[in-house]
């Protein structure tokens, strides 16, 4: 009787974590004011 | 309530900034109110010690914490420094449309910078609060000796 052979669980490829660019970011002074 | 734990992550993430926010917000309209302050009180206490004890010590020194107090207005009007509070939708579109990101993954990331804008502002937020503590300080200051020379004469 031969064995069932063993299969080997596929391994979660592990996603390397999206990186923004500080581009996103609207910027903005004490006072208030809006700066793009 | 958030569908998933990504989600959650960002509407916490999203949450801390928008009090980081308030917080600045909350600043400029203290800063007004301590701009206020001082100018009634110097111009009803003030000008009354003034002119009844002169410029003296005590009152010269009350001078001199009126200009403090005008320090959080100053701050709030000149100061530089920039704080990262809000995203501007068409850049992020831009950012992640040629990654074919998945929410998630966008979730993730925006929970990531949000955390990291939140501590770079962490030092604005600081700098405005001592700001404001000097000028509520010197605020009591000035009405305090404005009163002593008025007591003493």
């Amino acid at each position: 009787v031969t064995k069932p052979k063993k299969t080997r669980k596929a391994k979660k490829a592990k996603k390397k974590p999206l990186k923004l660019s500080p581009d996103i970011w609207i910027r903005e002074t004490l006072e208030g004011q809006q700066k793009n | 309530v958030a569908a998933s734990v990504e989600e959650l992550v960002f509407d916490l993430s999203l949450d801390s900034l928008s009090e980081q926010r308030d917080v600045l917000k909350d600043m400029r309209a203290r800063s007004a109110t301590v701009l206020t302050a001082s100018s009634i009180a110097t111009s009803f206490v003030g000008g009354r010690a003034i002119d009844t004890v002169g410029l003296n010590a005590v009152t010269g020194a009350a001078v001199a914490a009126f200009f403090l107090t005008l320090l959080p207005a100053i701050y709030v009007v000149a100061a530089t420094a920039e704080g990262r509070f809000s995203i501007d939708g068409a850049q992020l579109y831009a950012a992640l449309a040629p990654r074919e990101a998945s929410l998630e993954d966008a979730y993730l990331a925006l929970a990531a910078e949000i955390r990291s804008a939140r501590q770079s502002n962490r030092l604005l937020v600081e700098r405005a609060l001592w700001s404001l503590r000097l000028g509520f300080g010197a605020l009591i200051l000035e009405v305090m000796l404005f009163l002593v020379a008025l007591a003493l004469h």
